[in-house]
């Protein structure tokens, strides 16, 4: 049995081999886990029953405006409020669907194919939800009716029953938060602009860190709902 | 001139050299237990740090959403960060508690049940079965066993909370009257409505809704 004398400056090699196998069955398995992009949420208020007729009073001292923005399938949005407030309308008319660039509603014949929220196909062409014009409406109502007091916080959101939450959500995004201008012209510069965040961060309940949240244009949606 | 000769001289032994050590290697057969030695530490090195940072993305994610053909997300600006609390999955084929299925979501084609391909047709239509909401009526907005699967999950949520540090309680406290819905895009407005009306009769008045984080139109 002769043994080779290991030379003692020599260190003896690792066999990385085994790790490196278990490496190439986790990191593909790790990757395939991963998201890769950032998730985040929109916040709503459920309605509650039983609130009472006080506390209901209570909320429309504060509230007065009981701005409602309904969400029509495959025509446009319609704003109405508290005719109290406003005696010469109880309504806005109906802000339609426009025409849009093709591509924003992706390829015809790929049903998979990428299409701007929002955006759907018709026989004369892709059509698609103005949040540029319901954006505009909004600022305008926030401006006329808000004071640094009572700010006016609460819009209700109906829709239609066969509009999809894609719709729903970008509507979201119009009432929630504000942009850089409080006008735009066209629905692609309105896509374009990202919202305008608030100057300090605000701690965010179950969040270690303080996060940099939107200016806000009417944070309290409540989903209205018809029985 | 004579070191000229003498190179050409070298270079040709050499040659022939080369040549008698070439044919020799090809003779000699290579024993089977002798591997090429590769060096894979730097290989270990990329690894090492891939999987570090694939740990802690995928621990850190409080939803941890897979996107498939029957679930996909909407796309919005807003920037609200998202929190561990319960979720509430609504696919095209089922709504999911807590990872936990609650109760099937019917999807109509052409008057027909879905097949596989047209759960992504624009035309394809998604509700509730009657018989699992209150009364059996399709008019109501309250889905009896999803509020059941609800009440379940923030009792066991209540519960997990009571055996841990008080630090990290008073953290899951902050979010417990809160609910995660993660809604296919084409859900339609009054199946949500009815889940969102579920869910606040289940005592969880703070809903929502996971979307993708997207700007300049995405």
């Amino acid at each position: 049995m002769a043994r080779k004398n290991r030379d003692p400056g020599e260190t003896p090699e690792l066999n990385l081999v085994p790790i490196m196998a278990i490496m190439v069955i986790l990191v593909p398995m790790l990757i395939y886990m991963f998201t890769f992009h950032q998730i985040k949420v929109q916040r709503v208020t459920a309605p509650r029953r039983g609130t009472g007729a006080k506390k209901a009073k209570e909320e429309q001292k504060e509230k007065p405006l009981n701005l409602t923005v309904i969400i029509r399938k495959d025509k446009g949005f319609m704003l109405t409020w508290d005719e109290t407030l406003m005696t010469e309308q109880q309504s806005t008319p109906l802000i339609p669907m426009i025409q849009s660039k093709d591509e924003a509603c992706g390829d015809p014949g790929d049903q998979k194919s990428d299409r701007t929220p929002g955006c759907f196909p018709r026989a004369q062409g892709c059509f698609c939800y103005d949040f540029a014009a319901l954006y505009n409406d909004l600022v305008a109502k926030k401006i006329k009716f808000s004071t640094p007091e009572k700010p006016e916080k609460r819009v209700n959101l109906t829709a239609d029953s066969g509009v999809s939450w894609e719709v729903v959500s970008r509507t979201m995004d119009a009432v929630k938060c504000r942009k850089a201008q409080d006008n735009y012209q066209t629905l692609d510069e309105w896509m374009a602009a990202d919202p305008k965040l608030q100057k300090e961060a605000t701690k965010v309940p179950g969040m270690d860190d303080p996060q940099f949240l939107c200016v806000e244009l009417f944070p309290q949606v409540v989903f209205a709902m018809t029985e | 001139m004579s070191e000229e000769k003498n190179n050409a001289t070298l270079s040709e032994e050499d040659l022939q050299a080369m040549a008698a050590r070439m044919a020799k290697r090809k003779s000699k057969p290579r024993r089977k237990d002798e591997s090429g030695d590769l060096n894979i530490n730097s290989m270990m090195d990329i690894m090492t740090i891939l999987l570090v940072f694939l740990l802690v993305s995928v621990s850190s994610d409080p939803l941890a959403i897979k996107e498939s053909n029957i679930l996909k997300l909407a796309r919005s600006s807003m920037n609200f960060p998202a929190v561990y609390t319960i979720p509430l999955q609504v696919n095209k084929k089922e709504i999911l508690v807590d990872g936990k299925k609650a109760l099937p979501v019917q999807c109509r084609y052409q008057g027909r049940p879905c097949e596989e391909e047209d759960y992504e047709r624009p035309e394809a239509t998604f509700r509730i079965d009657d018989m699992n909401k209150e009364h059996g009526k399709s008019e109501s907005l309250l889905i009896v066993p999803l509020k059941e699967s609800i009440a379940k999950a923030v009792k066991k949520l209540k519960d997990q909370n009571m055996s841990m540090p008080e630090d990290v309680r008073k953290k899951y406290e902050a979010n417990q009257g809160v609910a995660t819905i993660i809604c296919d895009r084409d859900i339609p407005y009054r199946l949500l409505a009815e889940v969102v009306y579920t869910t606040a009769m289940a005592e969880l008045h703070d809903v929502r809704f996971a979307v993708v984080y997207a700007t300049g139109g995405g």
